[in-house]
This record gives structure tokens, C-alpha cells and sequence, in this order.
């Protein structure tokens, strides 16, 4: 850009094309044909507002138990169309997290799918963690930046969820400690795609010049207890107080997602579409 | 992307130039570059590169600054040890005579330090493939705590808080607090510098300045292709995969790779590790255990243990455990692993603490 200004004002301007045409490499929709989505989150614990330290739940088990940390990653987020066509959504990770540490402030509770293509959306899926291959690519930036110390350092790769608490019947004698840290993507395999169905009839309709908001609540329970009473695995604190990734922590993945398999995504998990406002 | 311009809008010969430079700038100046930043280069025996360069194009101000914090014992909990205290450049950046390495407190650590020599090529790290790519690595010993002890805010608010630092960082990567991904960058840069290809070896295969090798050390390699490049292949010496080669019967207290694929397939495997610079890397394996090459080939020869997972490479059906080597064979291999050693890469004083 120096050496343009020596040039003269012509160059200035056909370099200013070129260096257009050098970045961009695919054509963008055309900008009124895409909109955006607000997700907005909420963490719950069954029928309670999550609140951290200061509030006592039953688990279901009736065991009592607090909640001191409450972090997990959304990613790969995907939006269905009625005729079986979907949109995935590029680069959308986000880091949700009840009490922020680290340099950045943000709760992630509120954040927005950007550059959608216009439309009516029947259904959502998401993963719960970072897929396999962000676990693998190098230094990451913002919600997967390891400053957010959601990354193990040691035998590498992202802390999809993590709980942390107290409860008088933790097998841990000293501190009555709960900690449940969900991550691997190789075996076992701990990612999991959830599909919140919509609200009956409900879809969400993508626009220019509109903003639609969709209001999804997660329920901490429900690390505790699967979708039925079949498909549960309980957790009793006195024996498990806590487990860091590996096999030991997949009870409690099959019970929040509602599936017991990498790739098929459990309709029935912690995640329900609690509103949608197409505003 | 050039290509499409040139074509279409080439007018004159300033308005290329102006083209040239904005555009395409790293690559026209990687000649110069690869005076300036060492390993930016692909020799022409090795195969290709896992982290190219174009992944993070290197540059000499941002080399230099890897090879700052490379160096820097404030980088640990209680500014004892750097990554070069574990990784000495004389002992092609492995920890020369120490089978485990001493980190913050001399706490001893569970493995022996590899050396670091050739990393652009390495598509997993550590003995067990922990660390799947080269820009997250640093991490590991930055926060364990038997190496450097460090949680990564107060490292990062340490070097915020040296104004040589945030000078080096601003310059680089513009505005702006250093983050753990310029932190990260700037030492890969450095790491992914640390290409040797210039041992006798290598010179001899690519016919360079008229370098030949002894009768006894081209029996070696032709041992070494017919007896251990099912594991230590390519002119790299190492096919990148984990496996086990009979050190124990079995491994209670690091079972290698099973730690990180969860399969007890896996268990006592570890990672192929190459042959180059073998004979400045003593003491060898995963825990340091023998002392000399002598020993290693003793070991090959009538030390394999059989365990379930032992590589089937080392029990020929049949026959007995492990690789069968007579005397002058094992004295033609320890003459071939010395050719392997690279004497411009040891004291290349760009890799060094003081250049
Ligand atoms: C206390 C000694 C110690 C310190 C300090 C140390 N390392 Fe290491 N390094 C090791 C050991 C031991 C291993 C092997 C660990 C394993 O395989 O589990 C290793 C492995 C590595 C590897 C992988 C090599 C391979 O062949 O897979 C790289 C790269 C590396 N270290 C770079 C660094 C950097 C960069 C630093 C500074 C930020 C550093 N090390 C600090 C001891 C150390
Ligand atoms: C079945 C695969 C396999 C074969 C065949 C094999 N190796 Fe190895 N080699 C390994 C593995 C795996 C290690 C590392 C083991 C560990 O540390 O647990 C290793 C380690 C070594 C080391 C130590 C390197 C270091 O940095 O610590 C040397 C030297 C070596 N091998 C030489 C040879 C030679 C010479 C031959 C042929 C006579 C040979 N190997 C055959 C798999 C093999």
C-alpha cells in the first residue's frame, strides 16, 4: 500500500480492486437473502434456575448436591428445512459458561448464528464439545482459545463439559467434592449431537431485517439421569464423585445427550427449545 | 489466486510489480528467507511436510522471538527451567545423560527427553502421540508440573508485563496483550525451524560435495532396510506409528499409546522414534534405559520380551524372539547410526541460546 501512494491515486484505486479480489475467493449470497439467529441460553436444574454455590438441589437419586462451575462447549451448529435439506452454520463454536474465568468476560449466553440463508427452519442440531478435528488444528483463538482453560494441556484436546459442586454424600471424605469433566474424541468417542425438537408447529424463520431469537434451556439434571427410566444411568455420588474424561465419564455423556453414539443425535437430552421468537 | 490475476489483468510491468508485492509477498521473498530463518526449506530426501509452511509462514523477527522464550527460564513457576534446560541443542535438543529430565523443584519427570529435530514433519507428539498437533505442544510443559509448573495466566501476565516482550509481540502481531495463540505461533516458529538434513548420510544419498560412505557403513543401511525400516522407514527413520518392541512384559506404570486411544491393543506401544542424531541422544527408549547404541542392538538382538502386543515384526514365526544380528552386523549398524549425526544442525548458532 506504501509503494501505491508513491504511485499515484489511479494505482491506488485498481490496487484496492485486486486486494478485494485477492480475499475474497467464493461469492457471498447477496445480503438480503441471509439473516441471523440469537441463541439465547439458560441453565436450569430440573425445575430451578441454575444459581451457583448458594443453592441446594436433589438429584435423582435424592441426594443433595450444589453446583460451584458449569461450562460446555456448542459447536457445529446445523438448521433443518422441511423437504430434508439442512444448512450447517460455518465456524460456530461457542464456550457457555455459568461463571467465566480467564481473560475473557463473556458468558457466552448469548451469541449469534450469523449469515443464514433465508428461510423457514424445522429443526436444530448441534454437538455438545469440539469435533474431532479442532481438537487436533493448532493455536485457537476465542471461545477455543486454551486461555479459557477449557483444554487439557497434557494429552491434548478440549473439555467438552465440565460440573463441579459439593454434596454431603460425595465419596470424597475431605472436601465433599463433585467433579465431572467430559472430553475425548478418540475411544471412547464423548462428543454427541442433540436435535431438540421445536416447539409443535414451531419454526424459525430466517429473514433480512429480522431478528428471530430461539430459547434454548439446558438442565443440569439431567447429567444425573438419562431420557427414561430405561435408558438411565444413575449416579450416586458416594461412589462416584467424580470422573475426568476417558470411559469412566460416559454414564453421565448418554444420560445429558440422550444417545449412546457419536453420530446419532439424541432428540431427548438436557437441551430443550424453550421458546422462538420470530420477532 | 495469482494466476487468475496475472492472467486477466496484466497491463505493464510496474502494475505486476504492484501485484507481485501485495499478493504474493511470502513467496517471493523465501529465498531470503531461508537465509534468515533455518529449516524453511524442504530437503529434497525427506517426504512431505506434516505442518507446512505456509501454516505459519516463517519470518526472522518472529523466529527470533520463539527462540527468545525457547530460552527463557522465566517461563517456568520459579524461573529454573526452559524448554532448553530439558532440550540441549548440543545433544540434537534431547537432554543429553538424563534418563528422565528435572523440571521446577528438580522434580523428576516420567519420560526421557526426546530430542527435537525435524518437528514439521511429525504429524503426533510425545512418546504416546498426546499432543496432535506442533502449535499446541509448548502446552504441555508450561503447565506440567513436573516440567515447568506454570498455570498459563501467570505466564501470560508475566510476559505482559516485560516491556521487551510486549515490544517483540506488538511488532509481530500487532496491538493488543500477548495471548496464548501469539505466544503459541512464535514458538512453533521456532520449533518448526529445527530441520537437520545435513548429516553425512544425507549428503551421501544426495550425492553432495562428492560425500561417500564406507564399506561398512553401507552394509548398515542396507541392514537397516532389511531389518528395521518396517518400523524406521523413510529417510526420516520412523513410519510414525506406536508400536512395541519388547522392552517389558508388561507396562503398569506408562502402558504409551493405550493412554491416549483408550485400546488395550495399544498397551506398551510407543512412538517409532527416528534414528537420526541416534548417537548424541543417549540414554535411549521411552525411559532412558540403555545407555548406548551397543546396548540397544544387544537388545534387538536377544533382549525382546514377549508381551500380548509385542509387534509381530520382532517374533518371526517359528523363530525366536526378536531381530537376529552378528557381530559385524551390529558393528556395521552403530557404524551407519553415526552418519546420522548432524554436525550443522548441533552447531547452527541461529538454534542456539547465545547466537
Ligand atoms: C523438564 C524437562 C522438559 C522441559 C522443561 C520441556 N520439555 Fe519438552 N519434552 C520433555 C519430555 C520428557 C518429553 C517427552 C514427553 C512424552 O513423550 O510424554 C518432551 C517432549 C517434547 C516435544 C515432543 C517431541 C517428540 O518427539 O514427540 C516437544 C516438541 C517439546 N518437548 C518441546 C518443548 C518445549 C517447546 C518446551 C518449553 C516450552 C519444553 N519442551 C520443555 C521434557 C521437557
Ligand atoms: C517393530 C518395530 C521396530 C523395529 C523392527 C525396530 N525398531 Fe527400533 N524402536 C522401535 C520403537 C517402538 C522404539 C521406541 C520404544 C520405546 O521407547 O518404548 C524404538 C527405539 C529404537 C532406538 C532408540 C531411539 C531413541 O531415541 O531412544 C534405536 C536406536 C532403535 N530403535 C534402533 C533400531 C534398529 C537398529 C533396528 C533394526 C535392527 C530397529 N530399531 C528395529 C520400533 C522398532
Amino acid at each position: 500500500m506504501k509503494q501505491a501512494t508513491i504511485v499515484g491515486l489511479p494505482f491506488v484505486l485498481l490496487t484496492g480492486l485486486l486486494f478485494s479480489s485477492c480475499k475474497k475467493d467464493s461469492a457471498e449470497p447477496p445480503a438480503a437473502t441471509v439473516g441471523t439467529l440469537t441463541i439465547d441460553m439458560e441453565n436450569v436444574v430440573g425445575s430451578a434456575p441454575l444459581v451457583l454455590d448458594r443453592s441446594t438441589y436433589t438429584s435423582p437419586a435424592g441426594e443433595p448436591f450444589t453446583v460451584s462451575c458449569f461450562n460446555y462447549y456448542l459447536s457445529n451448529f446445523k438448521l433443518q428445512r422441511a423437504d430434508g435439506s439442512e444448512y450447517a452454520v460455518p465456524e460456530s463454536y461457542f464456550l457457555i459458561r455459568e461463571r467465566p474465568t480467564g481473560p475473557n468476560p463473556d458468558n457466552g449466553k448469548h451469541f449469534v448464528l450469523d449469515s443464514i440463508p433465508a428461510g423457514n427452519y424445522t429443526g436444530i442440531s448441534f454437538l455438545i464439545g469440539v469435533d474431532e478435528d479442532r481438537n487436533m488444528t493448532g493455536a485457537q483463538t476465542g471461545a477455543l482459545s486454551p486461555d479459557n482453560y477449557m483444554f487439557w494441556t497434557w494429552s491434548q484436546g478440549y473439555i467438552f463439559l465440565q460440573m463441579e459442586g459439593n454434596s454431603s454424600r460425595s465419596g470424597e471424605p475431605g472436601t465433599h467434592m463433585l467433579a465431572y469433566h467430559v472430553g475425548d474424541f478418540r475411544r471412547p468417542n464423548n462428543l454427541r449431537i442433540v436435535a431438540p425438537p421445536l416447539p409443535s408447529g414451531g419454526n424459525i424463520q430466517v429473514r433480512q431485517g429480522h431478528a428471530p431469537t430461539l430459547h434454548l434451556r439446558a438442565d443440569l439434571l439431567r447429567l444425573f439421569a438419562g431420557p427414561s427410566p430405561a435408558l438411565t444411568n444413575s449416579v450416586l455420588f458416594g461412589p462416584f464423585w467424580m470422573a475426568v474424561g476417558g470411559s469412566q465419564i460416559v454414564p453421565i455423556v448418554n444420560n445429558y445427550s440422550g444417545s449412546t453414539d457419536r453420530h446419532v443425535p439424541g432428540t431427548n437430552s438436557m437441551f430443550t427449545v424453550a421458546a422462538i421468537h420470530n420477532d | 489466486m495469482r494466476q487468475r490475476i496475472t492472467n486477466s489483468l496484466i497491463g505493464g510491468a510496474l502494475l505486476g510489480g504492484l501485484l507481485l508485492s501485495s499478493c504474493q509477498k511470502q513467496a517471493d521473498d523465501a529465498a531470503a528467507l531461508t537465509e534468515q530463518v533455518p529449516g524453511a526449506t524442504q530437503p529434497a530426501n525427506f517426504p512431505a511436510m506434516a505442518y507446512a509452511l505456509s501454516q505459519n509462514p516463517p519470518d526472522k523477527a518472529t523466529f527470533e522471538l520463539g527462540r527468545t522464550l525457547f530460552y527463557d527460564a522465566r517461563l517456568s513457576r520459579d524461573s529454573t527451567v526452559s524448554c532448553g534446560s530439558c532440550h540441549q541443542q548440543f545433544a540434537a535438543f534431547a537432554n543429553a545423560s538424563h534418563a528422565l529430565s528435572h523440571g521446577v523443584g528438580n522434580r523428576l519427570g516420567t519420560r526421557n527427553s526426546p530430542a527435537l529435530h525435524n518437528l514439521r514433519w511429525r504429524r503426533e507428539l510425545m512418546w504416546d502421540g498426546a499432543v496432535a498437533n506442533l502449535e499446541n505442544q509448548p502446552l504441555a510443559p508450561f503447565t506440567n508440573p513436573l516440567e515447568m509448573g506454570e498455570t498459563l495466566s501467570s505466564l501470560l501476565a508475566k510476559l505482559n508485563g516485560d516491556a521487551e516482550y510486549r515490544r517483540r509481540f506488538t511488532a509481530i502481531y500487532g496491538p493488543g496483550p500477548i495471548d496464548s495463540y501469539r505466544l503459541l505461533r512464535a514458538l512453533s516458529q521456532f520449533l518448526a525451524a529445527l530441520t537437520s538434513s545435513n548429516s553425512r548420510y544425507d549428503k551421501a544419498v544426495r550425492h553432495e560435495g562428492g560425500t561417500t560412505l564406507s564399506a561398512s557403513e553401507s552394509r548398515g543401511i542396507a541392514l537397516v532396510a532389511s531389518k528395521c525400516a518396517s518400523c524406521h522407514a523413510t529417510d526420516l527413520f520412523t513410519d510414525e506409528s506406536y508400536r512395541n518392541n519388547g522392552l517389558d512384559a508388561a507396562f503398569p506404570r506408562d502402558s504409551g499409546r493405550a493412554q491416549i486411544s483408550g485400546q488395550p491393543a495399544d498397551v506398551g506401544r510407543f512412538k517409532v522414534p527416528t534414528l537420526r542424531n541416534v548417537a548424541l541422544t543417549a540414554p535411549y527408549m521411552h525411559d532412558g534405559r540403555f545407555q548406548t547404541l551397543a546396548q540397544v542392538l544387544a537388545h534387538y538382538d536377544h533382549g525382546v520380551i514377549a508381551s500380548p502386543t509385542l509387534d509381530p515384526a520382532l517374533r518371526p514365526p517359528g523363530g525366536r524372539l526378536g531381530i537376529a544380528l552378528t557381530t559385524q552386523e551390529q558393528d556395521d549398524l552403530l557404524a551407519f547410526l553415526q552418519t546420522l549425526t548432524d554436525q550443522s544442525f548441533i552447531t547452527d548458532s541461529r538454534l542456539a541460546e547465545h547466537p
